[in-house]
């Protein structure tokens, strides 16, 4: 039974394999570019800020930095196209041309039909993430020990573990839709939906929570003021303050010394359609404004990485047992 | 004492408010050639699925070879089906099929598989997709005869063949009767597709069994009288009418008896299998004067 | 070996043919004592019947004594039904030959050559009673 799953696989794997490899040797070529333009860091041994921008600055206009938005963009769609490619035609091919009806009568039962597939599939599904993660990570550990912002969602999503629990939920989240949907296109094109749905939730709505934030109160003062609004009929203000460095801002409310939410109002002589911005932010500092900070620095990386996958997981365990719910009991 | 090869009591499946197939009781013995005929939508299919356990009954029980169908792996292995319009996988080959079935069945066999696969001239690397309806239910056919199943389960096999195709099939699947003296159930909407081969007949319509029985039996107890027109009291016990027609002064009857008929004023004589099937067709389709006219 | 043929129109069971396509072919001399029958599996992948239908015919064979079946070996024909009349056929077919030519200048088509003879054939003769 596996053999035969991994058969029906082969050729989408072979593909696969052969993407992996180009994006290897992608990314072992630019390592090499990475190495020379970090030679200097290196080489220094205190005093390094100024060497640190520096390299980043150099490897922000090098042909490296295309390569890393490459598979920055390889990594959040290679998920997706497990999900459409492997995990939708899973069930769903099956079932729309009948074949499940001959591989349900040979002398397995659908549980172990079933188990071949999710597992043959999901250890296709994290083997191939999994590798192309594991590269990304290794391949970008300078640049991100010199910028400090893989905490960020955009890189977060990119690194580490969480590309293979994504994966395996895509994975589930097709097989699912596709034995409930029976169709192998509009399998596809649901699982498409449903998961960018679910991967553009996460960091908008669900991240921020999986682990304690760390909560700070600092003043506002003139230079941190990157922003704000005013409402010209109410005169109503929104001031933004910068978020943390080297940090993943969750929240970020500027409020009075009694702790409610500034909203002004605000001198029109100063802030007004005719004021001066630099004028307007001395007189925003001189309120005793002050910014309240939810924010996970980078020391929160491997936690939140672990509690987004370990949710992703369950997930796609909760998903695995509805389809062996399901094909026991529901499906002809 | 051999568990019988299908048994159901009371066994009903239901979609929705639509009767597939309304307490359905058999008791069929083991080792037979069954014929299942009805017209399309009588229910054929869901009963063979309900015997393979593709389908699960909304009411009363179905035992095949005296086990729950599909209930585990050595249940699947005594009972072989092949599925309406014998699904494939297209871009698999026949190798690919047949090595499928090596891996996933105990008591498959390989020479079988792959002799029959060259008495039929084809190439085991040959992709099932490319394969004529025929041949692929030939391939189906061979998966399921490798396996050994001591009954084999098939829906419709020959309605989309030509009659060549029809021919050469109806071979394979007899040989392999004679040579595993396993059961077989085979559905149809014709008779004809039937007669030769099976020795024991279920006729389904409208969803109920009409009548079931060894196709001797069947034949040894039914009778057409044609004689003058006269009132059906004058029929002796024992007998029951399935279908009359008159004219003003003849009346034809269509009987299953009992007992000896002496005729008296009818003329007796014995039946077709496929006018038998054809009388309880019309029997349980009153809604067809068409047919009332035609006899 | 003789090679069986099922005709699905004559109305005639199926076992019964078989039944009759062998003692058709003893009594023209075509299966003489000792010739194999064709096995059941060899008759079901020629004729496409059930096999049950072939064990029948072979037992109502048997039965008649003249085949018999040696497991695991085959059926074999044990006695031919020619005996003495196979010499007397050409002389009665001449006879008949001459009989038919006269039926014909008589006016008869062969649909009522046909019906006299199977009338006559099941007329008791005073012989028989």
């Amino acid at each position: 039974m596996i053999w035969f799953t991994w058969r029906q696989l082969r050729a989408q794997t072979v593909l696969a394999a052969a993407a992996l490899a180009a994006f290897g040797v992608l990314l072992f070529v630019t390592a090499l570019l990475v190495t020379d333009l970090y030679a200097d860091v290196a080489a220094c041994t205190s005093d390094c800020d100024g060497v640190t921008k520096a390299f980043i600055l150099r490897f922000n206009s090098s042909a490296a930095f295309t390569a890393h938005v490459i598979a920055l963009a390889a990594l959040y769609v290679l998920p997706a196209l497990i999900g459409i490619f492997w995990g939708a035609p899973l069930i769903a091919r099956e079932v729309e041309t009948g074949t499940h009806r001959l591989a349900w009568n040979q002398s397995v039962t659908r549980t172990r039909w079933l188990v071949a597939k999710l597992t043959v599939g999901g250890a296709l599904a994290v083997a191939a993430t999994g590798l192309l993660s594991l590269g990304l990570t290794v391949w970008a550990q300078r640049i991100d020990s010199a910028s400090q912002d893989r905490i960020n969602p955009l890189i977060f999503g990119a690194r580490g573990i969480v590309p293979v629990a994504y994966a395996l939920f895509a994975f589930l989240l097709g097989a699912t839709l596709g034995m409930l949907i029976r169709r192998t296109l509009p399998a596809m094109a649901t699982t498409l939906a449903v998961y960018v749905a679910a991967a553009a939730a996460m960091p908008l709505w669900v991240r921020g929570y999986l682990v304690p934030s760390r909560h700070d109160t600092i003043p506002l003062i003139a230079e941190s003021i990157h922003g704000m609004s005013i409402s010209g009929d109410t005169g109503a203000i929104e001031v933004f303050g910068d978020g943390v460095a080297n940090a993943w801002t969750v929240s970020n409310r500027t409020i009075t010394a009694s702790g409610a939410t500034f909203t002004g109002p605000a001198d029109p002589a100063v802030c007004g359609m005719e004021g001066v911005p630099a004028k307007c932010h001395e007189w925003m500092a001189s309120l005793g404004l002050r910014q309240d900070l939810l924010y996970h620095p980078d020391s929160h990386f491997w936690s939140l990485q672990w509690a987004e996958a370990g949710v992703l997981i369950g997930l796609a365990a909760l998903l695995a047992a509805f389809c062996f719910w399901w094909i026991r009991h529901r499906i002809v | 004492m051999t568990a019988p090869a299908l048994k159901a009591v009371g066994l009903t499946k239901r979609y929705g408010r639509h009767h597939a197939l309304s307490d359905c009781t058999l008791d069929i013995p083991a080792g037979r050639v069954v014929g299942l005929v009805g017209p399309n939508g009588a229910g054929k299919t869901t009963l063979l699925q309900l015997a393979a356990g593709m389908l699960a009954p909304t009411a009363g029980t179905i035992e095949a070879l005296g086990g729950h169908p599909a209930s585990g792996a050595d249940q699947l292995a005594k009972v072989g089906f092949v599925a309406q319009d014998t699904p494939t996988y297209a871009n698999l080959s026949i190798a690919d099929h047949l090595r499928f079935g090596a891996h996933t069945n105990p008591g498959w066999s390989q020479a079988t598989a792959e002799e029959r696969i060259a008495q039929l001239g084809l190439d085991p690397r040959q992709k099932a997709g490319k394969l004529s309806g025929g041949q692929r239910s030939q391939l189906a056919l061979t998966m399921a005869i490798a396996k050994r199943p001591e009954l084999l389960i098939l829906d419709e096999p020959v309605a989309s063949l030509d009659p060549m195709a029809r021919r050469e099939f109806m071979k394979a699947l007899m040989g392999f009767t004679a040579d595993d003296k396993a059961s077989v159930i085979l559905s149809s909407h014709l008779v004809s597709d039937l007669e030769r081969v099976c020795d024991y007949l279920v006729v389904l319509v409208a969803s109920r069994v009409q009548i079931a029985g060894d196709v001797d039996d069947l034949l040894a107890g039914h009778f057409r009288l044609t004689g003058p027109r006269r009132e059906l009291a004058e029929l002796p016990g024992g007998v029951d009418v399935i279908e009359e027609s008159h004219t003003e002064r003849q009346s034809t009857l269509i009987v299953r008896a009992d007992v000896p008929l002496d005729g008296g004023s009818f003329t007796v004589e014995k039946l077709t299998l496929e006018d038998l099937v054809l009388a309880y067709l019309s029997k349980a389709m009153p809604a067809r004067p068409a047919w009332e006219s035609t006899r | 070996m003789i090679e069986f043929h099922l005709d699905g129109r004559s109305g005639v069971a199926p076992y019964m043919q078989l039944i009759q396509q062998v003692r058709q072919a003893l009594r023209l001399g075509l299966l003489v004592e000792g010739d194999r029958l064709p096995t059941v599996k060899e008759v079901v992948a020629k004729v496409a019947i059930n096999p049950n239908t072939v064990f029948k015919a072979y037992r109502e064979l048997e039965y008649q004594g003249l085949v018999v079946a040696r497991p695991g070996v085959g059926t074999f024909v044990t006695r031919t039904l020619t005996d003495q009349s196979l010499a007397a056929h050409e002389s009665l077919r001449e006879e008949l030959r001459t009989w038919l030519a006269k039926a014909r200048a008589a006016g008869l088509d062969d649909e009522s050559i046909d019906a006299l003879i199977a009338t006559t054939v099941r007329t008791p003769t005073e012989e028989s009673t």
